[in-house]
């Protein structure tokens, strides 16, 4: 915190000087022991030979000799190459998870089993204790059908652990499922996935507002380029806060659906918008999210938000205000910006990308762009100052000038 | 919709300093300066808050479309990966993001000044040299200092990275060469030229021949046998992208070779001042900087020709690279960096831009209006016009004659009174809607300087040498005098009906209030900077080309940064002329309510 308000731009500093204000300075003050865990370094987008990550702990490693690292990831060449780095290599110790045997990780995920459906049993009134579950047979099946997946089985254990059906049902729901013959591990993720999904849209089955509403809402927690909270969401969407909550609430398997509207919605494994967004994969047409589709109606959602609230002087600022002169700039953002439309006018271009040229929606979008350009590009770079984004803007005008080449390219063939 | 995305992107990157401060700027400040054919200016007048434009107005964007100001200036300036590295005086590198000119990180690890910088070719790194004598290679992703190299016993002047990254060369003012290889830190051959060497670079051909200028000549070093041979004079040379061609610049000449040493194109520019010259990304341009111009030649056909200059810094361009096949970045000693757009045409030149040549403005030595009812007055050569500023009357100037005399400077007393000062020791004072003479009179002063009339037309200053002098116009009799002995070469930079604002060879502007009784003027060194009060509340401050706001203090309006500080500025209540270096003038009107 000391760090922090002494360098408030340290955010925007080089990494080398944010790990050396916030990370090596402290932990060299205090010395303090401690173990600091980097779990799935793989999902850090990094396009450079070398991890930046690990580059930049083997500049520092040496000046921190109490801290121990514990890194995870898959094995991308850039991180293989970043542990080869002269001053990591000799401190690290490579623990190659496809290698640990098989019998291992089983013995691991039983247990999570067992652990973790002991204590759903304990904690539910719904529940006859004297009944033996989970029956040993079925922990082996369950074993069996994770096939050393950890993802499948936390996944499981929280869809049986939902309030909304007794847990022995819904155990015996998974158990039931068909044993898939193709790539056990992932399929099975699969099977999974379809049988949440089924019980979530099974709320749905008779209401084709709800199902048309669900699939939006999930088409956008998974195509959003930043998490957004259930407010934002159904601001965005156009939707109540409760219609949303109640239209992902069966999907807690799945989502990190936080107690607050305001906090953002997660989504646990990535698998499961691999799972959603591949046609090969994921068969079932209700449950299909077709990103095209998707990305055209999140971007027409941001245009209608924009279309709605930007407006001049959207703060309400006395003339001339400076920005570094307003003291309550967060508060002001929440008050009068809000998640939603920040996300709008950050993002809305890279939702354009998404949406092929040869789109149906490609019409009606070219024409909510040329109103937004009319009516609203002062007020919408207006916002991009006030939250400090201005440089988006300039990227922005670089995305749809690609977009509008790729469209007038199709046009002409047509 | 190109048209919106480029008029919006030039918007935001020309005012993106200004706007980023205050967003309130996108209407007072950026707006009132969209080019009259730009959509902004055709969709959001309405939007026009208080300063309007009505003289001056460019039709179009200018070529200049970001200008950076640094805290310092530099000399050296590398790109690639859409970053910018720019050597700064504290010993600190900037790296600026390419796209929206904005501050992405500081590489601080230099003691002092960085003279040269250079990324490698794919980005990964960076290589510098600085007065604190030694050569740093850094990391960019994460602004670390990969290895120093330690060796130099004086300033480091030029450094360069071999395309394999395993070599770096540096030269020093300690009059060595080094070549060091990165893997061990340490240097493997030196070599000591016979008069100091400027600039060095690796030649893309053969990694084990370096290529340096030392003499005003460039020089070939064979490092595996040890030769050295001089090729051929020249100032500077830099290699294409693909290795494949040279440009070299020696005094006007410019001349472009292949890798054999054969010339391929030569061609003169306007300025024989060459400083150095880079090669477009494609290999179709060449760019070479001259004091404060940049020339942009395509060397694709057989006849090289001209397609822009660039002309807008302020000082000498100390370097320059291009950041994409139509755009080029280039620093100064003004301590900026400027980014400037390549002209669309340059696809398939026309005879006409074969033959194109600059074309000189008329001289505007001063340029000043007054009256509420809108009259406008300008001068050049041909001599004083005067014209109604509503837009469309805008170039409907009616002409004073004074081709007969020599004018120093004029000044517009009401709507209807113009005041002009002849150098040869007279004044006149003209009634504009007539064209008929009221008042011609000789000063009663020799030597004078310059002469000057109060807003309100009732008084006329006379600067001397050693003193400086107030009549009652209509009258001629005196109404104050102030010596300034000691103080030498007088210059007025602004008046109202009250006080004066002079400055002096090496010092503060001076103020001196005529409205006090007393014998002698008081005279302040510690005067805040050159100043015009617009009304009450807000006061135009002229160092800086901004509109402030008296009692808070905040800059309501901030003149874009390419028309530099006005050399004259005049203001009578309603608009506000400016006059500047690059003889562009602009009328600007404040609405009442602003004031």
């Amino acid at each position: 915190m000391q760090v922090l308000k002494a360098y408030p731009d340290v955010g925007r500093e080089s990494l080398c000087s944010q790990m050396e204000k916030l990370i090596v300075g402290p932990l060299k003050a205090t010395g303090t022991q401690t173990l600091i865990i980097i779990d799935a370094l793989d999902e850090c987008k990094d396009e450079k030979p070398s991890s930046a990550i690990l580059s930049i702990l083997s500049c520092y490693v040496d000046q921190i000799p109490n801290v121990k690292f514990f890194i995870t990831g898959r094995p991308e060449p850039q991180i293989r190459s970043g542990f080869r780095l002269e001053s990591l290599a000799p401190i690290t110790e490579v623990l190659k998870l496809h290698e640990v045997k098989p019998k291992a990780i089983d013995r691991d995920i039983e247990l999570f089993f067992r652990t973790q459906l002991a204590s759903i049993a304990k904690h539910r009134s719904d529940f006859d204790l004297t009944e033996d579950w989970p029956s040993s047979s079925q922990i082996e099946v369950l074993c069996k059908k994770a096939a050393g997946f950890f993802i499948y089985a936390s996944t499981a254990v929280k869809f049986i652990g939902s309030n909304i059906d007794p847990p022995t049902e819904r155990l015996s729901l998974i158990i039931s499922l068909p044993e898939s013959t193709i790539e056990e591990g992932r399929s099975g993720v699969d099977q999974l996935y379809i049988e949440v999904l089924e019980q979530a849209f099974f709320v749905h089955k008779d209401n084709s507002q709800g199902y048309l509403r669900f699939q939006a809402v999930v088409g956008a927690i998974l195509l959003v380029f930043n998490p957004l909270s259930i407010k934002g969401l159904s601001e965005l969407l156009g939707y109540n806060t409760q219609h949303l909550r109640s239209t992902i609430r069966s999907l807690h398997s799945l989502l990190l659906i936080p107690e607050s509207t305001e906090d953002p919605i997660h989504i646990f494994h990535k698998s499961f918008p691999d799972f959603l967004m591949d046609p090969d994969r994921c068969q079932d047409k209700r449950f299909f999210v077709e990103s095209a589709v998707h990305h055209a109606e999140i971007l027409l959602a941001c245009l209608r938000l924009m279309e709605k609230k930007l407006k001049k002087n959207i703060y309400n600022l006395d003339d001339y205000a400076i920005l570094s002169e307003i003291k309550n700039l967060s508060t002001c953002k929440k008050a009068h910006i809000g998640d939603s439309l920040e996300y709008a006018c950050k993002f809305w271009t890279k939702h354009l990308l998404g949406i092929p040229s040869n789109s149906p929606y490609a019409q009606e979008v070219q024409k909510a762009v040329d109103k937004f350009f009319r009516v609203h590009l002062l007020h919408w770079i207006e916002v991009l100052v006030l939250t400090r984004n201005l440089g988006v803007g300039v990227y922005a005008m670089n995305d749809i000038e690609q977009w509008y080449h790729l469209v007038s390219d199709v046009q002409v063939v047509h | 919709m190109s048209k919106w995305t480029d008029d919006a992107r030039r918007f935001l990157l020309e005012y993106f300093d200004t706007i980023c401060n205050s967003p309130f700027h996108i209407y007072n400040s950026a707006l009132p300066f969209s080019p009259t054919s730009s959509w902004l200016h055709k969709y959001y007048s309405a939007e026009l808050s208080f300063v309007k434009v009505v003289k001056g107005l460019p039709t179009e964007w200018g070529m200049c479309f970001r200008t950076v100001f640094l805290k310092s200036f530099t000399l050296a300036l590398s790109f690639q990966d859409n970053k910018i590295a720019v050597g700064s005086k504290p010993g600190d590198i900037i790296i600026f993001n390419a796209i929206t000119g904005s501050q992405a990180a500081v590489l601080s690890g230099h003691t002092e000044k960085v003279n040269c910088l250079i990324f490698s070719s794919d980005g990964t790194s960076l290589v510098s040299g600085s007065d604190d004598k030694t050569v740093k290679l850094w990391d960019v992703q994460t602004g670390g200092v990969v290895k120093t190299f330690i060796g130099h016993t004086f300033w480091i002047r030029s450094v360069s990275i071999s395309a394999d990254c395993t070599k770096i060369a540096s030269v020093s003012d300690d009059r060595t060469i080094c070549l060091w290889d990165i893997q061990i830190g340490e240097c493997c051959h030196t070599m000591r030229p016979q008069s100091a060497v400027r600039h060095i670079n690796f030649s893309p051909t053969n990694p084990q021949h370096l290529i340096f200028i030392s003499g005003n000549k460039v020089w070939q070093w064979d490092t595996s046998g040890h030769q050295v041979k001089p090729l051929y004079n020249g100032y500077y040379i830099t290699f294409s992208s693909d290795g494949t061609q040279s440009v070299s610049c020696y005094g006007a000449v410019i001349m472009v070779q292949n890798s054999n040493g054969e010339i391929m194109t030569q061609f003169h520019v306007a300025n024989s001042n060459t400083k150095c010259c880079c090669f477009s990304p494609d290999g179709r341009l060449v760019a070479v900087a001259a004091d404060n111009t940049v020339y942009v030649w395509s060397i694709t056909s057989s006849n090289p020709h001209l397609i822009d200059t660039f002309v807008g810094h302020a000082e000498e361009i100390t370097s320059l690279v291009f950041s994409s096949p139509s755009s080029l970045i280039s620093a100064s000693k003004d301590k900026s960096v400027k980014f400037w757009q390549i002209s669309a045409s340059l696809a398939n030149p026309t005879e006409a831009d074969l033959g194109s040549i600059p074309i000189t403005l008329p001289l505007i030595s001063s340029i000043s209006l007054q009256a509420r009812g809108g009259i406008a007055i300008s001068s050049d050569v041909d001599g004083v016009k005067t014209g109604d500023i509503s837009i469309s009357l805008c170039k409907a100037f009616s002409k004073i004659q004074a081709k007969d005399h020599k004018h120093g400077s004029i000044g517009m007393v009401s709507s209807k009174l113009l005041f002009i000062w002849y150098t040869d020791e007279k004044i006149s004072i003209w009634d504009t809607e007539k064209g008929k003479l009221l008042l011609q009179a000789d000063i009663p002063e020799y030597n004078v300087l310059d002469l000057r009339i109060s807003g309100d037309g009732s008084k006329i200053f006379c600067i001397k040498q050693t003193s400086i002098q107030v009549w009652n116009t209509w009258t001629g009799e005196a109404a104050g005098k102030a010596r300034f002995d000691g103080l030498n070469g007088a210059e007025l930079l602004a008046m109202d009906d009250s006080r004066i604002w002079m400055r002096f060879f090496g010092t503060q502007p001076w103020e001196w209030d005529f409205g006090v009784p007393g014998p002698s003027p008081t005279c302040s060194y510690t005067m805040p900077p050159e100043r015009l009060y617009l009304g009450d509340t807000k006061l135009w401050d002229n160092n800086l080309c901004r509109i402030q706001d008296i009692a808070t203090g905040r800059v309501v309006f901030q003149l874009p940064t390419r028309y530099g500080r006005p050399v004259d500025v005049q203001w009578n209540g309603q608009y506000l002329a400016a006059s500047f270096k690059s003889k562009e003038e602009l009328i600007l009107e404040l609405h009442p309510t602003f004031l």
